[in-house]
């Protein structure tokens, strides 16, 4: 049967129908009907199960149909099985053991489904789990044979469990990138630092087949392909400079020496971070390969006296419970944390000099920088602020102190112009009030605020509103003229005190007369 | 051979049963009480949960939940809720949704978010309601919010609830705070771009107890077999996997401040030049903490108690731990009312 031009559900349930009647010896009596169910079943399953996580990204109705129709086709199989077994009181040989497989089976028919019904984030916790409880199901017989005949010191044990597995699966539980041979990662690192430091080498002025070359030694390093941005932007890059050269600059050799030194130092840290990373995995990892040799001595000594093992369940389900512990005491201890924080510390550093890195290489490219950006997002944030304190200013203004909504809306209307009035009124006098504590400029007496650290040119203008114009009077301002400055100019409130502008004033007045 | 068989049989129905049942899965919903959005800024809304009857209190209560994952925990699916039932049992309900900072946000500090978006949803509800103070029911990092908040502004705020809301850093055990104190949280911060990611922190709080996040999965065909309890662990599992990042300033300051220096206890801790007194909370304060909480000790909870001068105030064990509180059977027929209860006889 074509599966691809396969579209109705009900052609494939009679298909099935059909072929399971025939073996339910209404045209002829199987051999082995066990074993004819069970290689039938086991492709009906696969395809099926197949063709339905197909289906349901596509079409949700027809799958959920489709569903329906396993389901009861499944229970009405099973019911069809029974009865021939107990017509034929026939298993066949060999059939028990693939009976057991059978069952065992049908949780990976769906588990599949299951997974992908997870959140994207999580499946691989799944995968983690449906792993170690395959190791353990798969070693679960030898494991007893192990436990009854007294076989259970850890050199044994680690004949029967493949310690690279086991280890591997301990090292998920904590998401671990397994680093096994710590030298072999060592030197891959190393050769991809020396590949990326020829290729930058060769980088200022860019020539594509470097790009490429840089984009390659990272391919080979970490094994991932990436994607096509990096020579996608290099052929702009190309021409660009071919057609605006010489306006267009591509970084120069400055640039070119401050790559080289990040490279180094991210290389340094890089490599750090390899070795705590491994030094770390290695305390879990020992940790951990003490659970199951633990277990398995203390289920011979209870055999010796009880004569019985642990079930499967049991054993598994006490197994993921003593290996949270022993993995809980290592990170209890002091070691685990410094450890942790060098891993957290060398990785942090490593991708802050990488961020640097790209930052200078990609200074001259029409793209704003993750620095830029991040100067936008400051101002932002400090805009946001800014517009708070100005509507925490208007409602204070116009609320009554213990006023509801009611009476809020009452006095902006009646009272506009009253607070306004009395706004302006007190302004005048604390501009006075500034101006006798400052003094008046000189005629004409005009300098350059925005000299000023935290001056802009909005601040300048409305210093001037206020009658400061000089740096001699900035000069002047004592703690009382800040504060009148904070009255008359609140959007700006505490900046002229934490800037210290008398003293920046002073300093511009020294400066001015050596020029 | 019959043992075998029926094992079989019961085996394969299941599995008829899960396919069919996971088959059957649209769509994973959460957070379904009815609510709008009554005031808005930037990423941050403030919901007003509908309701039909009167409430038996006049006085609404805010949440403010953590920015850690988000508040959909409490109100998981309708026979699981923290907001219906408290809902259903008189009280007029409001939550903060924080929203999902992204690299915008990386500079919004924890006076944005104290002295900005909770303060500016407190007043709208004051406003909206004509009252002078409104209640006040803080979750984890939410609650340490709202008790920084109630300190600072104790004339706007009636009652006080913190639910596993972390005061006390010192001297814990606890591996969050071990690994905290010597972090190097500015460089990390940085490396992250200033925005620490959901994934980074759900991955410290799974790191406690390594084993929960795989745990769960055993037995999961029995979860499958049945359709309610399918939907269920599917519900718990969308919300543990949405996890918002962190602005990195807030986050700083967090760790700095609180995991680090203790700051809030000791009465050192400033947010927007002022020093926070947990002395100024006079106001009745209810403080709930869970029994088994690994992630917010009982002992980092417990002192708030201590910590603030009020003299109506109650500390209130809960049987579980940090989750249970909202979705445990537990939380549904027995906190939630006392909760609700609580409020109520405060409302005068």
């Amino acid at each position: 049967m074509n599966w691809m031009d396969f579209n109705k559900t009900g052609d494939f349930w009679k298909a099935w129908q059909d072929s399971v009647s025939n073996m339910t010896g209404q045209t002829r009596k199987p051999a082995d009907p066990v074993a004819e169910w069970w290689n039938q079943q086991e492709r009906f399953w696969k395809e099926a199960m197949e063709k339905t996580t197909g289906m349901l990204g596509n079409q949700p109705e027809l799958a959920k149909q489709w569903q329906e129709m396993q389901s009861a086709f499944m229970k009405q199989w099973m019911d069809m099985a029974q009865n021939s077994m107990k017509q034929n009181n026939t298993m066949g040989s060999g059939s028990m053991d693939m009976w057991k497989q059978f069952a065992e089976r049908t949780e990976s028919w769906y588990a599949d489904a299951f997974k992908n019904k997870l959140p994207e984030q999580l499946r691989p916790h799944f995968q983690t789990y449906m792993d170690m409880y395959k190791m353990f199901t798969t070693q679960w017989e030898n494991i007893q044979g192990m436990i009854k005949n007294g076989l259970v010191e850890p050199k044994m044990i680690w004949q029967m469990v493949d310690p690279v597995q086991y280890a591997e699966a301990v090292g998920k539980v904590m998401s671990f990138k397994p680093m096994t041979d710590l030298d072999e990662v060592t030197r891959q690192a190393n050769r991809f630092f020396e590949q990326m430091r020829a290729a930058a080498l060769k980088l200022f002025p860019a020539a594509e087949e470097q790009m490429l070359e840089m984009t390659e030694a990272y391919q080979n390093w970490s094994g991932q392909q990436t994607d096509q941005f990096m020579p996608f932007l290099n052929s702009i890059q190309q021409v660009m400079r071919q057609n605006l050269e010489p306006y267009f600059h591509i970084s120069g050799d400055d640039t070119q020496t401050e790559v080289l030194r990040s490279l180094k130092e991210m290389q340094f840290s890089y490599l750090a971070y390899l070795h705590h990373t491994a030094r770390l995995q290695k305390m879990v990892l020992d940790a951990g390969a003490r659970v199951l040799p633990a277990m398995m001595q203390e289920a011979r000594e209870s055999f010796k006296t009880s004569h019985e093992v642990p079930s499967f369940d049991e054993f598994f389900k006490s197994y993921m419970d003593r290996l949270e512990n022993a993995i809980l005491d290592t990170m209890h201890s002091e070691e685990y944390t410094e450890v942790q924080n060098a891993v957290l510390s060398s990785g942090s550093k490593s991708k802050m000099i990488y961020d640097e890195m790209l930052e200078k290489i990609l200074q001259d490219w029409p793209f704003m920088t993750k620095r830029e950006a991040d100067d936008l997002a400051k101002d932002t944030t400090e805009l946001r602020r800014k517009v708070r304190e100005l509507e925490a200013r208007l409602s204070a203004m116009t609320t009554p102190v213990n006023g509801g909504a009611v009476t809020v809306r009452e006095e902006r209307i009646t009272t506009p112009k009253a607070a306004a009035t009395k706004t302006a009124a007190s302004e005048v006098k604390g501009a006075d009030r500034l101006i006798n504590l400052v003094g008046k400029a000189a005629k004409g007496e005009v300098d350059d605020l925005k000299e000023i650290k935290g001056v802009g040119a909005k601040l300048e203008t409305m210093l001037h509103d206020t009658g400061i114009t000089s740096y001699a009077q900035i000069a002047k301002m004592n703690d009382e003229a800040y504060q009148l400055i904070d009255e008359l100019i609140p959007a700006f409130k505490g900046r002229a005190k934490r800037d210290d502008w008398a003293s920046q004033a002073r300093m511009l007045i020294k400066s001015k007369a050596l020029v | 051979m019959s043992n075998w068989t029926d094992n079989i049989v019961e085996k394969v129905n299941t599995a008829a049963d899960a396919i069919k049942n996971i088959g059957d899965i649209n769509e994973v919903d959460v957070a379904t009480a009815p609510r709008e959005v009554v005031w808005e800024s930037g990423k941050v809304k403030l919901f007003h949960f509908t309701r039909e009857d009167k409430p038996k209190a006049k006085t609404p209560v805010i949440i403010s939940y953590a920015l850690v994952n988000r508040w959909a925990m409490m109100d998981l699916q309708p026979d699981r809720s923290f907001i219906r039932k408290l809902i259903s049992e008189g009280i007029d309900v409001y939550v903060i949704d924080w929203g999902y900072p992204t690299r915008t946000d990386r500079y919004k500090s924890m006076e944005d978010y104290i002295l900005g978006d909770l303060n500016a949803c407190v007043d709208y509800v004051r406003q909206a309601h004509g009252i002078d103070k409104v209640n006040l029911l803080g979750v984890c990092q939410g609650g340490t919010f709202s008790l920084i908040y109630s300190a600072l502004n104790p004339d706007k705020i009636k009652n006080l609830i913190t639910l596993v809301t972390p005061v006390e850093f010192a001297d814990n055990d606890g591996l969050l705070f071990k690994w905290s104190r010597d972090m190097d949280v500015d460089t990390m911060v940085e490396s992250f771009g200033g925005l620490v990611p959901g994934d980074f922190l759900n991955f410290g709080f799974d790191l406690l107890k390594p084993m929960n996040k795989m745990r769960k999965y055993y037995g999961f065909n029995d979860v499958a077999k049945n359709k309610s309890s399918l939907m269920n662990f599917l519900r718990m599992e969308k919300w543990v996997s949405d996890s918002p990042a962190q602005a990195g300033e807030t986050y700083r300051k967090f760790i700095k401040d609180l995991y680090q220096q203790n700051k809030l206890a000791e009465g050192t801790f400033e947010l927007g030049g002022k020093t926070v007194d947990l002395k100024q909370i006079t106001m009745p304060v209810l403080t709930i903490y869970a029994k088994d909480d690994h992630i917010v000790p009982p002992d980092s909870t417990r002192p708030i108690n201590d910590l603030v001068a009020s003299r109506d105030k109650e500390l209130m064990e809960f049987p579980g731990g940090h989750i249970g509180v909202f979705v445990g059977s537990r939380s549904q027929k027995m906190l939630t009312p006392a909760v609700a209860q609580w409020l109520i006889d405060r409302d005068k």
